[in-house]
């Protein structure tokens, strides 16, 4: 069985920043220059300057907690999936179930949810499609990371801006612009486990002019074998899977943008094996794949008309494609493939106007409206040829909203707005959002903040019936939540905040027997609460240095008996350290991340883990970058939650309780610069 | 395969503060002497053997102000003073340093700052558009500035024409 113990941190924390503390002495001999106060203004002004690393200002003025990891970010600690970006963010986790990636925000979020209550944002659009209402955070996520920007993650209810799905939290992820990039680059990267990737990408323009970027990769991982104990007998292989863990995809993107008009489109498609034998299979069968296809598109017009109006309007469309083989039916009659899919496709438009007119205000208004006019899933057995499930519901959305960021007086803000969303098939809802902050004089600000949200039940809840009864009638999940929050900001270069909050949950759907015929049916019957601490904080130090660390408790509980939610940790604890500088040449820089032992989604426990992640960057002259990784240093041995489709096609089906995640992996990656 | 690459990654880490060495100068260094500079080629209203440089809201020198401290200027004394907000400014600085947290009231306090007599920095974009006397920029890593000619004008404040030819740009 997996280890339940639960590890201290101190042990590893301490071994990393005894690894870390040499570096930052070199790094403090490093800082010696000319008095620069004794230069003269000519050579003053010919001096080539490094620009400091700033925590941008807005964050402190922003009507929530904003988590912002920057390009430099993702270069400097070698992230290579929107996962990785998203487990450095305070509160957050995300458990792995070698097929989809679920995230957990401030202990909520079951795994195997495919994260319908987090809304992921492309350059502000929405990338969950309309079937299942998926976020995207593993390999599916089709946008390379070296085209990324930043990714600004907000916890919390984003209703009241962005409608429905933005539940537990938003991550937009932006993507860099054509001038930033200037010229190509050709990245080779290597994983264990034989995994290779090769990426290319192309920018050209000057900032503000016409700019173009393109991106292209490929990305193919044999992966490892996976070893389940639940399914460990002669018959099963042992429980090894072999050769089922495997990962392939491919990613385009390309953006283009003049004078204020930006055409942007993607397209990556992933293929992932499924060790797991999930939702009954035979166990290690090789056929037995998933595979997740977004594309997109989208033009958009901004225009600042004056120093007080702003004006913003789009046209996109979305797609989203998935495909999966499952080998189902029992040993005996020998197990048949079949396969299940479904389609996606969206089209919208929207109109925005932001007006500083009214002294004292900041108002932002708009208005969108979507067609999900492909929303269909089918189910069929290959040979013989048998359809179990075609079904097919379009529907509409359109919604409008308000927001006013009002200054009452030097220290006060008040930041109200409100959202009206109208669903052709869950009907009408409204969600609100007001925060006040209060700037003391002492560079402390406190904000108090109430919000709510709602999340439409998808196509799959409602109208899935193959192994299931269908509930067209359910109604959508609501959430209210209240934070207080006390942020020191006193330089560019520190920041820490401490922030309260509790979650309140009603109507959440799970699954339940029907009484009449004992199937499963998803229903509008779960109330649960989240209550929790949350503190950060972050020092850019003068010598290049950085230093960022975060630390949750909190607790998640189920409103009918109490009990404590699956999934969810008590504790977590993060620390990210970048080293100074190491020459000119040489950065590195060391994560740890610390989850408490976790209740299982079949009642057992996974224990609390820590683990040590280090990366380093170098460049060979301008036109070379080399970034070398180590994931899981200390190889700790570490187990997520399975949920209820990992079960086998035995009688009585096996069930998995956990699910092992992977121990030490290396990773290098060699940039060509054009 | 995996044990000895792991080592050697870790050696490199060990190895490597042996070659670092000296770096560009810092941003809000430079920005810094150039403050200093500019001080120096300024004739100010109301000094009188100290002159007050003051940073308005959230401090982006870090240290690099505080070598400043005490510094000459002429035949007065440098000091730096960070002021709780726009009106306790006013009334004690002779220099004042608009952080960019304080962008979005940048034009009333340039407009009471120039009744004042303080002369006015910022390195925020379109500072000196907006009335701020001195704005600073990076063009291409390195120190420019933009110089606002009326706003000094109505507080009183002379630069020197040695500094002045060296604008970007005079408003």
């Amino acid at each position: 069985m997996l280890p339940n113990k639960e590890t201290s941190p101190s042990r590893h924390l301490s071994r990393a920043i005894g690894l870390l503390a040499a570096g930052f002495q070199a790094g403090a001999l490093a800082q010696q220059g000319p008095d620069l106060n004794a230069l003269p203004l000519e050579q003053l002004l010919n001096l080539e300057v490094v620009t400091a690393s700033k925590i941008p200002q807005k964050i402190s003025e922003a009507p929530s907690s904003v988590t912002v990891i920057t390009a430099e970010d993702i270069r400097q600690r070698g992230y290579r999936t929107l996962t990785e970006v998203l487990q450095s963010v305070p509160g957050m986790t995300v458990s792995y179930d070698r097929n989809y990636n679920y995230a957990n925000i401030r202990g909520l979020g079951n795994p195997g949810d495919l994260n319908t209550r987090l809304l992921v944002l492309i350059d502000g659009r929405r990338l969950n499609d309309v079937v299942y209402d998926q976020g995207a955070i593993g390999t599916e996520f089709p946008i390379d990371l070296a085209l990324i920007d930043r990714v600004e993650f907000v916890p919390g209810p984003g209703s009241a801006i962005y409608g429905s799905s933005a539940f537990f939290g938003v991550v937009n992820v932006l993507t860099k612009s054509g001038g930033t990039l200037n010229g190509q680059t050709v990245s080779v990267d290597r994983f264990t486990g034989r995994g290779r990737e090769v990426r290319n990408t192309y920018g050209s323009g000057t900032p503000g002019g016409t700019e173009l970027l393109l991106g292209a990769s490929v990305y193919d991982s044999p992966g490892r074998d996976v070893y389940f104990p639940e399914y460990d007998d002669a018959a099963s292989n042992h429980g090894v899977a072999t050769g089922i863990d495997y990962d392939r995809y491919r990613r385009l993107f390309a953006k283009l943008s003049a004078g204020g008009v930006v055409a942007e489109a993607y397209f990556g498609s992933r293929t992932k094996g499924i060790p797991t034998a999930s939702y009954g299979q035979q166990f290690n069968d090789p056929r037995s794949w998933s595979l997740d296809e977004y594309a997109g598109a989208a033009l958009s017009w901004h225009r600042a008309v004056s120093e007080t109006l702003d004006l913003f309007a789009g046209v996109s469309v979305a797609r989203y494609r998935y495909k999966t083989l499952n080998v189902t039916g029992s040993a005996s009659e020998g197990p048949t493939p079949s396969i299940d899919t479904a389609e996606s496709l969206s089209s919208g438009a929207e109109v925005r106007v932001t007006s500083s007119a009214l002294r004292g205000h900041k108002l932002i208004a708009g208005a969108e409206y979507t067609r999900d006019s492909k929303r269909q899933m089918a189910n069929y057995d290959v040979d013989p040829y048998l359809l179990n499930l075609d079904v097919a519901h379009p529907k509409r959305q359109a919604a409008v909203y308000l927001q006013d960021e009002m200054r009452l007086g030097e220290k006060l803000i008040l930041n109200t707005g409100v959202r009206h969303d109208y669903d052709s098939e869950g009907g009408a809802t409204t969600n609100p959002r007001v925060a006040l902050l209060y700037k003391t004089a002492s560079l402390v600000t406190l904000k108090a903040l109430y919000g709510t949200a709602f999340r439409s039940a998808n196509a799959y809840e409602r109208y899935y019936t193959f192994d299931f009864r269908a509930n067209p009638a359910l109604r959508s999940e609501h959430i209210k939540t209240y934070e207080l929050i006390a942020e020191y900001f006193p330089t560019d270069r520190f920041r820490a905040t401490a922030s309260v909050f509790q979650y309140r949950m009603r109507d959440m759907l799970a699954l339940a027997t029907d009484p009449v015929n004992g199937m499963l049916v998803f229903s509008n019957i779960e109330a649960a609460r989240a209550t929790g601490v949350e503190v950060e904080a972050e020092w850019l130090r003068e010598d290049g240095s950085a230093l960022k660390g975060s630390a949750n408790v909190q607790s998640a509980r189920n409103d009918a008996g109490g009990a404590w939610l699956p999934n969810s940790p008590r504790r977590l604890f993060k620390l990210n350290v970048a080293l100074p500088p190491l020459g000119d040449h040489l950065r590195a820089h060391a994560e740890y991340r610390y989850t408490s032992r976790r209740r299982t989604v079949r009642g057992g426990e996974v224990g609390g883990f820590g683990l040590v992640d280090l990366n380093l960057v170098g460049t060979l002259g301008s036109h070379v970058e080399l970034s070398a990784g180590v994931l899981n240093v200390f190889a700790k041995r570490h187990a997520d939650s399975a949920s209820e489709e990992h079960y086998d096609n035995s009688t009585p089906p096996r069930h998995l309780d956990a699910i092992g995640q992977d121990g030490r992996t290396l990773r290098f990656m060699a940039t060509v610069r054009f | 395969m995996m044990r000895p690459s792991l080592a050697r990654l870790l050696l490199l880490c060990c190895l490597l503060p042996a070659v670092a060495h000296a770096q560009a100068a810092d941003e809000y260094a430079a920005k810094a002497a150039f403050i200093y500079n500019i001080a120096q080629f300024s004739t100010l209203p109301n000094m009188n053997g100290v002159v007050r440089l003051c940073v308005l809201g959230r401090d982006p020198f870090g240290s690099a102000l505080a070598t400043l401290e005490g510094k000459p200027l002429g035949n007065a004394r440098l000091s730096i003073v960070y002021p709780h907000s726009g009106p306790e400014a006013l009334m004690q600085c002779h220099i004042l340093y608009i952080s960019a947290s304080e962008s979005d009231d940048m034009t009333a306090l340039a407009d009471s700052a120039r009744a004042a007599g303080v002369l006015t920095i910022a390195d925020t974009r379109g500072a000196a558009r907006k009335g701020v006397m001195l704005e600073l920029v990076l063009d291409d890593r390195r120190i420019a500035f933009e110089f606002n000619g009326a706003a000094a004008r109505g507080a009183g404040v002379v630069l020197s024409s040695k500094v002045l030819r060296l604008a970007r740009a005079i408003y």
